[in-house]
């Protein structure tokens, strides 16, 4: 299955979603407008990668800011892992958030107990 | 006293402001006042963690008015047209947000915000999770998470007060304290 990789915008995230090697990526800002337009991509992705899931998965997502609109889909996303999850795969999600930034972290937090698949809270120091 | 747009605006802009914006609020403008005040606090060494917090209430308002502004009724060559102030305030900032908003939604907004208000920080988390994860809210709406997002985030109340214009519609001013 092919790499998804999406470039980012100053109101998308960069996505980089590895079938190979279990390896999704959220990374920048997630803020247009029109989340939906942005997400449906994904989540295309994402249902094709649940029938041919061959390793482990792990999520890293790092993001800086994210939307109203956008945490609806985030909230898909992870909804679509925890069903590849349920059928027996191992699924994590490692939350990145720089340090002190504690809405982030709360962010984070929210969607862990929300979302039946574990999240390991990774706190990023300052350079 | 009837409505003033140009009395408001002067009213709100002062030596404290840091960036005021009124007009049509397109895609590419919600980018464009993104970036100024992000470049602004960047130019006043805001410190990193009141710069997120500032900028993501300000995404919610600035989307807010992209959303759900109304035309300015004197000129329907506005489509969702806002007002954004931002201003310095006692050590924090104050960010107001206006847009004129039908009589019919000003009621059931205003009364969320007032229900949303009246909520302590474990309440907002609990409401803000259960809406997250239980209601189907549309891409231009979002149920009612950027209200409990921006009470959440600043800690504080969001103020509201609106007037009524010379047309159907009101005048909708929040007020949020950072």
């Amino acid at each position: 299955m092919d790499t998804l990789i999406i470039e980012s915008s100053p109101k998308t995230p960069k996505v980089v979603f590895d079938a190979d090697k279990g390896e999704l990526l959220l990374e920048g800002r997630s803020i247009p407008e029109n989340s939906l337009e942005f997400y449906i991509p994904l989540m295309e992705w994402i249902e094709a990668y649940s029938h041919e899931v061959k390793t482990d998965i792990v999520v890293q997502m790092k993001l800086e800011y994210f939307n109203t609109s956008s945490s609806k889909c985030i909230l898909d996303f992870f909804r679509k892992l925890e069903a590849i999850s349920n059928r027996g795969n191992n699924v994590s999600v490692n939350w990145h958030f720089e340090e002190d930034d504690e809405d982030m972290m709360e962010a984070g937090e929210d969607y862990n107990a929300i979302v039946g698949i574990p999240f390991v809270m990774v706190e990023q120091k300052e350079a | 006293m009837s409505f003033n747009l140009n009395q408001w605006f002067s009213d709100n802009v002062n030596e404290d402001t840091l960036f005021y914006y009124k007009g049509s609020v397109s895609s590419k403008r919600v980018t464009d006042i993104l970036e100024k005040i992000e470049a602004i606090m960047d130019e006043k060494n805001f410190p990193l963690k009141e710069r997120k917090k500032i900028l993501n209430i300000l995404i919610e308002l600035v989307q807010n008015l992209y959303h759900h502004g109304e035309k300015f009724e004197i000129d329907d060559a506005f489509k969702s047209y806002g007002c954004i102030v931002f201003n310095n305030e006692n050590g924090g900032v104050k960010i107001i947000s206006a847009n004129f908003i039908k009589v019919e939604k000003l009621k059931i907004f205003t009364d969320y915000i007032d229900h949303t208000n009246s909520l302590d920080a474990d309440e907002l988390k609990v409401l803000y999770r259960k809406v997250l994860s239980n209601r189907h809210f549309s891409e231009k709406g979002g149920g009612g998470l950027g209200i409990i997002n921006m009470i959440r985030k600043s800690g504080n109340k969001l103020k509201y007060c609106s007037q009524r214009t010379k047309g159907e519609n009101f005048f909708l001013v929040l007020t949020v304290k950072i």
